[in-house]
């Protein structure tokens, strides 16, 4: 029995990115011969995102591409909720679709998983050859910063806990994504911290990040302010 | 037992520690120091953590290599899909 992976995509505002990640996971899973199919999950994004995503079903077709729109931006969690329930595979990828993620990297999480069995793989940017393009000093000082204090106060021993491109066996996202209470991009965090509370095994790759090539890049004041709440109320509740 | 009680806990045992020094060797020549402690262990502590992040981010991977392929990849991208007749606006 050959195993298969769904690769959850939530888009807003990807019309450049999406036709690119697509094109890439095609190229790296075909010559690996790894079975997948890609779940787009638009939030009704007003740039065009989803009539890019019909041509790539056209093109690609139907049992490859799944396109999974809603009807306007409902937020991160409940996009893989939504993904999921529509998801064939029996392994969940997640990662960004903004190219910061490199599809390249999924056969290692594959590699990775099947070495030992591993519940969770979280690709990490501390790791190995592992690291960021295009952050400057500030960037690198806040992001380690960041992390020093979370792994300080949670003990996760995982090395990035904010960076969301991840592999999942199907029935323990679905666990962790039923325990999960926080929203926005700090449910990563949270994922990984219940993972280890719920004795999930973890395995990490080193993964490169690069920074947004269209668009706009997410690091403002809310996010900070985000991240301390959750890793607050993290601190005090597991 | 959560994170915050394990803190709580270890600082408990800090400060009773401390408590007994300060009872215990007021004759102690280095008592002035003894007085102290928490201060001095609050100023290292600072400066070891920043130390640490200041050397994790000087050790930051810089990707310049991945960024480049990336700008190749979307290149290389936008010409295979357009072949295969996706039309890019």
């Amino acid at each position: 029995m050959t195993l298969k992976y769904s690769i959850l995509l939530p888009t807003y505002n990807e019309k450049d990115n999406l036709p690119v990640i697509v094109y890439l996971i095609h190229k790296y899973l075909e010559i690996s011969e790894i079975k997948y199919e890609i779940i787009i999950i638009d939030d009704g994004s007003p740039d065009g995102t989803l009539e890019v995503a019909k041509q790539l079903e056209t093109i690609y077709g139907k049992d490859k591409i799944l396109l999974r729109p809603r009807g306007k931006k409902l937020g991160l969690g409940t996009a893989y909720i939504h993904g999921i329930k529509h998801a064939t595979g029996d392994f969940i990828v997640i990662m960004d679709a903004d190219l910061s993620h490199h599809p390249k990297s999924i056969p290692e999480f594959i590699k990775k998983q099947t070495e030992q069995d591993y519940d969770v793989i979280t690709g990490s940017r501390y790791i190995g050859n592992g690291g960021v393009s295009g952050w400057d000093f500030k960037r690198k000082l806040v992001s380690c910063g960041a992390n020093f204090i979370s792994q300080l106060l949670l003990r996760p021993k995982v090395s990035d806990l904010t960076g969301s491109f991840r592999l999942y066996k199907k029935p323990v996202l679905e666990k962790l994504i039923e325990t999960c209470v926080s929203k926005g991009y700090v449910f990563q965090m949270e994922m990984m911290v219940r993972a280890r509370q719920l004795n999930y095994t973890i395995g990490e790759v080193p993964i490169t990040f690069v920074d947004r090539v269209y668009g706009e890049s997410k690091l403002g004041g809310s996010e900070i302010v985000q991240f301390v709440k959750a890793l607050l109320y993290l601190f005090a509740t597991t | 037992m959560n994170k915050l009680s394990q803190w709580i806990f270890g600082l408990n045992i800090l400060c009773v520690l401390w408590f007994s020094l300060l009872i215990h060797q007021y004759d102690n020549e280095y008592f002035f120091i003894i007085q102290f402690i928490p201060i001095i262990l609050l100023i290292v502590f600072g400066v070891v953590s920043l130390g640490i992040i200041l050397y994790r981010v000087s050790a930051f991977n810089d990707c310049k290599s991945a960024a480049l392929e990336l700008q190749m990849e979307i290149k290389e991208a936008k010409i295979a899909l357009t072949e295969k007749g996706f039309k890019f606006d």
